[in-house]
C-alpha cells in the first residue's frame, strides 16, 4: 500500500434483502484529499458513507483506514469524524458541550479539552456561542458546530453527508468555501456526499460519479466535465447536447472517428472511450463550446449543423439558446452577449463547433 | 390565514365567547362545582350522617391520628410511587423498541401494546386474581416444582395491587414515552458513537437525558392514576390492603359519612394537582398533555 | 465482541414485557371456558356453558345499557368538544389558559372525586330520585369531552393553511365552508374523538361507581359487584365480552380513519 493513502475501499457490496445497493465499490482517498461522491438519490453514496463510518455492515469487501481493517469494528472504535445532513447536535448540551464530547470520550485532560474547543470554535467563528443551546442557533450555525465537533477530534478521515442540503442557496455557497478552507487548513482527508453537481465541481480534488451502486467515473472536476466517460456522467454534470448517431469510421491517428447521424450526416467525432464501428453513440457537445451563426459555414476543423431557434433565455452576460437540430434533436448553445448578436425564435441557424468538442460516448440509454 | 370564525365585523358578541361560553358553562356546572363541593365538604362536620354547616379540621386530623387511616394513606402513596417507577422503567424499553424497529409489524406491535386500554380494569385485574390467588396458577406452579411447601396468599396484598396497577398502566407509559421519543433525532446516537462513545455511554450521556421528560411524565401519570384507582385495589387488595380510594367507597357508600369521604377525596384532588404542577415545570410546554 | 448484541437483549426484554401485558388478559378469556364452577388456570375441562349464561338477558341487559350510554356519550362529547376546540385553537383571548385547564381538568383530576362530587350535587339539588341513565350520561360526557377536544384540536391544527380563504374567494359562505370544507377535513379528529370517548365511557368504573343505581348500572360496576361474591367463570366470560366490543370497534374504525396521528406527537390545544 503506497504511503499517503488514508482510506481504501475494496469491492464493497451492500444489500438490503434482495436488492444490491452498493455493488463492488473501489476507492482510495489520499492524505489531505477532498473526494466527493456525487450522484442521484438512491445511487448508494450515503450507504457507502454508512459502511465507512461503521453504521452499516457490508455484505462483502474491505474497508482499510491507514491499512487497518475496519469491517466488524463498531463506530466508536473508528477514528472517523461524521457530519450528518441534519447535523444531529445533542439538544441537551451547549455548543461547547457538543464540541467537547468527542474529546471527553478520548479522556483528554480537562484543560486540554477547553483549549481545543476554544481553538476550533474560533476557527468556525462561533467563539461567542459556546454556551448556547442548539435550538437557539440558526441552520448555518448548527452546521458549523457539527463541523467543529467532528474536526476537533482530529480524525484520520472526515465524512460529510449532504451537510448543505438543508440550507438556502446563499448560505450553501458561503459554507461551501468555508468547509473547503477548513479542510485545506487542517489537511484532513475528506469524503463529501452530495447530489449537487456545482458543489462537487467547486469543492473537490476528485469526484466519484455514482450510479446504481457503482462508480461510473472517478476523476478531477476538470476531467469529469471535459472528458465524461459516459452519457450518464455527461448528463449529470452541466448541460449537454446529445446527437444520436452510429459510428461508421474507426479511430484515426489523431483519435478521431466518423459518426453518421440519423439524418445521414457524417461528422468527425473525438473517441476517448473505446467504441466499435457500428455501435450506437451519442455525440456530446457542451453548450459553451459551440456557437450559432447565420448562413452556415465555419472554420477548418469545425462541424456545422443546421437547426431552428426554439427559445432564447437572456441571462445578463450570456444567452442560453435552445435549438431544434435536424431530426428533431434538441440542442443548447451558450454564447456571450457582447457582440450584440441577438437571435430570435424560429430563426434558421447553424450550430458550429470544433470537432475536438464533439465527443462520441457509448449510447447506453434506450429510447427516450 | 382567514378562517370562518375569524374576526367578524359588526358582531356584537365576540364569536370566541359564544363558542366557548356554552360548553364551558356545562363543564363549570358539572365538573368545577362538584369538585369544589367536595373540597368544601371536607371541612364540614358530619352529624348522624348528615353534613352540617360547621367548619372543622377534624376530618383531616382523624386521618393523621388514627393509625389505621395513616397506614392506608401511606400505603396509597407507596403504591403510587412504586407503580410510577415500574411503569416508567418497563414502558421505556418498549417505546424505544417500537420507535426504532424497522419491522413490518411495527404498526401491529404498537396497536398490540395499546390494546389493553380497551379492556376495563376489571378484565385486566381478573387475570391477576387467577394468577396470584392462594389456589391460583402461580401457587400451582411453585408447588409442583417444590419451591414452596405451603400455598402462599400472594393476594390480597399491597404487592398484588402494585403488580396489578403496573400492568394496567403500562400502556399509558408506553404512549407517553412514544410521544417523547418521537421527537428525538435518531442520528444523535450515531453521532455519539462516531465520536467514540460506546453503547452504554451513548445511552447514558446522550439518549437518556433527552428522554427524561418522557420518563418523568410517565412516572407522574402512573402515579396520579394509581393513587385514585379503585377497582384494582378493591380486587387485589381487599380488606387487608386498603387504599384511599377503597376507603372513600366505604365511607360514602357504606358508612354514609360524607365528611370523612370528602376529606379523603380532597386529599386525592390536592395530591393530583401538586403532581400536575410538577409535570408542568418538568416538561415545560409539552406537558399540556 | 462477546455476549448477545444489545438489540437482541432489548428484543427479549420487550417480548417479556409484552407477555406481562397481554398474559393476564388472555388468562381471563381462557378461564371463561372452565367446565367446573371455579375460575382456574389452566381450566379443568372445557365448556361453553358460562358463555351461555353470559349471553343471557341477565348480562346482556347491562351490556346494552353500557353500549347505549357509551354511544350517546361519544356523540354528545363531540358536540360539546367541537365549539371548544374551534374556540381554543383559533383565538387568543384573555383567560384562555383558564379554559384550557377547565377543558383538560376532567382528564387530569381523579374521576373518583368528580363522581363523588356529582353525587353530592345531585343530592343537594334533589335530583337524587331521578338518578340513573341521565345522571350517568352527564358524568360520562364531562370526563370524555377532553378526549374529543384534543383529537379535534389536532385535526384543526392540521388543516391546510388557506383552504377556508380559498373557498371564500370562490364564493362560499361561512356555513357552506363549515359543512363542506372544514368538517370533512377534520373528520379524522371527530371520529377518533368519538371512538376514544366511547371506549373511555364503556370501560369507566371510578365515576360510574358512585352514580350507578340498581337497574341503571353499567356493566363494569355490575361485574365488580358480583366479584365480591366470588370469581365465577361467568364473570370471566362477561369480562371477555366487554373486551371484544371495543376491540371490534377499533378494528372497524381504523379502516376509515387514521388513528395513528393521535398517538404520537404534540397534542396542543
Amino acid at each position: 500500500m503506497s504511503k499517503g493513502i488514508v482510506l481504501r475501499l475494496d469491492g464493497i457490496k451492500v444489500s438490503y434483502g434482495a436488492t444490491t445497493v452498493v455493488d463492488g465499490l473501489d476507492l482510495a482517498v489520499e492524505d489531505g484529499e477532498f473526494v466527493t461522491l456525487l450522484g442521484p438519490s438512491g445511487c448508494g453514496k450515503t450507504t457507502t458513507l454508512g459502511v465507512i463510518a461503521g453504521f452499516l455492515q457490508p455484505a462483502g469487501g474491505e474497508v482499510l483506514l491507514r491499512g487497518k481493517p475496519l469491517v466488524g469494528l463498531p463506530p466508536f472504535r473508528r477514528d472517523i469524524g461524521v457530519v450528518f445532513q441534519d447535523y444531529a447536535l445533542f439538544p441537551h448540551m451547549s455548543v461547547a458541550g457538543n464540541v467537547a464530547f468527542g474529546l471527553k470520550m478520548r479522556r483528554m485532560p480537562k484543560a486540554d479539552i477547553e483549549r481545543r474547543v476554544a481553538e476550533i470554535l474560533s476557527l468556525v467563528r462561533l467563539d461567542d456561542y459556546a454556551q448556547r443551546l442548539p435550538q437557539h442557533l440558526s441552520g448555518g450555525q448548527r452546521q458549523r458546530v457539527a463541523l467543529a465537533r467532528a474536526l476537533v477530534i482530529r480524525p484520520s478521515l472526515l465524512l460529510l453527508d449532504e451537510p448543505l442540503s438543508n440550507l438556502d442557496l446563499k448560505l450553501r455557497e458561503e459554507l461551501r468555501l468555508e468547509i473547503v478552507g477548513l479542510q485545506r487548513q487542517l489537511g484532513i482527508a475528506t469524503i463529501f456526499v452530495t447530489h449537487d453537481q456545482s458543489e462537487a465541481l467547486v469543492m473537490s480534488d476528485r469526484i466519484a460519479v455514482m450510479r446504481n451502486g457503482r462508480i461510473e467515473q472517478l476523476d478531477t472536476p476538470n476531467g469529469i466535465y471535459e472528458r465524461p466517460a459516459s452519457k450518464f456522467v455527461a448528463t449529470f454534470i452541466g448541460a449537454m447536447t446529445f446527437i444520436p448517431a452510429s459510428l461508421v469510421g474507426g479511430r484515426d491517428r489523431d483519435g478521431f472517428g466518423t459518426a453518421r447521424t440519423a439524418t445521414g450526416r457524417s461528422l468527425p467525432v473525438r473517441l476517448d472511450k473505446t467504441v466499435s464501428v457500428g455501435q450506437p453513440v451519442a455525440i456530446a457537445i457542451r453548450p459553451e463550446k459551440a456557437r450559432l451563426v447565420r448562413g452556415g459555414g465555419g472554420l477548418n476543423g469545425e462541424v456545422s449543423l443546421p437547426g431552428r431557434v426554439v427559445n432564447v433565455a437572456y441571462l445578463g452576460s450570456r444567452q442560453e439558446i435552445r435549438i431544434d437540430l435536424e431530426g428533431g434533436v434538441p440542442g443548447m448553445v451558450e454564447m456571450s452577449c457582447d457582440d450584440g448578436e441577438v437571435f430570435h425564435r424560429g430563426e434558421e441557424v447553424f450550430l458550429v463547433v470544433d470537432r475536438k468538442y464533439c465527443v462520441a460516448l457509448p449510447e447506453t440509454e434506450t429510447a427516450v | 390565514m382567514w378562517t370562518i370564525d375569524g374576526k367578524q365585523a359588526g358582531r356584537r358578541v365576540p364569536l370566541p365567547l359564544v363558542l366557548i361560553g356554552v360548553p364551558a358553562l356545562f363543564l363549570l356546572l358539572f365538573f368545577v362545582v362538584p369538585n369544589a363541593l367536595l373540597l368544601s365538604a371536607s371541612f364540614l362536620r358530619s352529624e348522624n350522617q348528615v353534613l352540617t354547616h360547621e367548619l372543622t379540621l377534624q376530618n383531616f386530623t382523624i386521618f393523621l391520628t388514627k393509625k389505621v387511616y395513616l397506614l392506608t394513606i401511606l400505603r396509597t402513596f407507596v403504591v403510587g410511587i412504586s407503580v410510577g417507577f415500574l411503569v416508567a422503567l418497563l414502558s421505556f424499553p418498549v417505546s424505544y423498541f417500537l420507535i426504532r424497529t424497522q419491522s413490518r409489524f411495527k404498526g401491529a406491535l404498537i396497536a398490540l401494546s395499546l390494546a389493553p386500554l380497551l379492556a376495563s380494569v376489571v378484565v385486566r385485574t381478573y387475570g391477576w386474581y387467577v394468577l396470584l390467588d392462594r389456589f391460583g396458577f402461580l401457587n400451582d406452579v411453585l408447588m409442583s416444582i417444590d419451591a414452596i411447601q405451603q400455598r402462599i396468599a400472594f393476594i390480597p396484598s399491597t404487592g398484588g395491587i402494585i403488580v396489578g396497577l403496573t400492568h394496567a398502566l403500562l400502556p399509558y407509559g408506553i404512549l407517553t414515552n412514544l410521544a417523547s421519543l418521537s421527537v428525538v433525532n435518531p442520528n444523535i446516537e450515531k453521532a455519539a458513537m462516531s465520536l467514540g462513545a460506546n453503547r452504554t455511554r451513548t445511552f447514558l450521556l446522550v439518549l437518556l437525558p433527552n428522554c427524561l421528560p418522557g420518563l418523568a411524565a410517565s412516572f407522574l401519570l402512573a402515579f396520579s392514576i394509581s393513587i385514585s384507582a379503585y377497582a384494582t385495589p378493591a380486587i387485589l387488595g381487599g380488606y387487608a390492603a386498603q387504599t384511599v380510594a377503597t376507603l372513600i367507597y366505604t365511607f360514602i357508600m357504606q358508612v354514609l359519612d360524607w365528611s370523612l369521604g370528602a376529606a379523603l377525596g380532597a386529599i386525592l384532588i390536592v395530591s393530583t394537582v401538586v403532581i400536575l404542577y410538577f409535570s408542568f415545570r418538568f416538561g415545560g410546554r409539552r406537558a399540556e398533555l | 465482541m462477546s455476549g448477545p448484541r444489545p438489540w437482541t437483549i432489548l428484543k427479549v426484554a420487550v417480548a417479556a414485557i409484552y407477555a406481562f401485558m397481554l398474559g393476564p388478559i388472555l388468562i381471563t378469556v381462557i378461564v371463561s371456558f372452565n367446565a367446573g364452577t371455579r375460575s382456574v388456570f389452566p381450566p379443568e375441562g372445557w365448556s361453553l356453558k358460562w358463555w351461555g349464561v353470559a349471553l343471557s338477558a341477565e348480562w346482556l341487559e347491562p351490556i346494552g345499557f353500557s353500549l347505549r350510554l357509551a354511544a350517546l356519550t361519544a356523540i354528545l362529547s363531540c358536540v360539546v368538544a367541537l365549539p371548544l376546540a374551534f374556540g381554543l385553537t383559533r383565538h387568543r383571548f384573555p383567560g384562555r389558559n383558564v379554559v384550557v385547564i377547565l377543558v383538560l381538568g376532567p382528564l387530569l383530576l381523579p374521576t373518583l372525586a368528580t363522581g363523588l362530587g356529582l353525587l353530592r350535587v345531585f343530592e343537594l339539588t334533589g335530583l337524587i330520585g331521578f338518578m340513573g341513565f341521565w345522571t350517568l350520561l352527564v358524568g360520562h360526557v364531562v370526563i370524555c369531552t377532553p378526549f374529543a377536544v384534543r383529537t379535534i384540536a389536532v385535526s384543526l391544527h392540521g388543516l391546510p393553511a388557506n383552504v377556508e380563504a380559498a373557498a371564500a374567494s370562490l364564493g362560499a359562505g361561512r356555513t357552506v365552508i363549515l359543512v363542506r370544507i372544514v368538517l370533512p377535513l377534520i373528520r379524522n379528529g371527530l371520529v377518533a374523538g368519538a371512538l376514544f370517548a366511547f371506549i373511555h365511557s364503556f370501560t369507566d368504573i371510578n365515576l360510574s361507581l358512585f352514580l350507578a343505581r340498581p337497574g341503571a348500572s353499567p356493566i363494569t360496576v355490575k361485574i365488580l359487584g358480583f366479584l365480591e361474591f366470588g370469581f365465577a367463570p361467568t364473570l370471566a366470560a362477561v369480562s371477555a365480552i366487554t373486551l371484544v366490543i371495543p376491540l371490534l370497534l377499533v378494528l372497524l374504525v381504523q379502516k376509515t380513519a387514521k388513528l395513528g396521528d393521535f398517538i404520537y406527537g404534540e397534542s396542543r390545544v
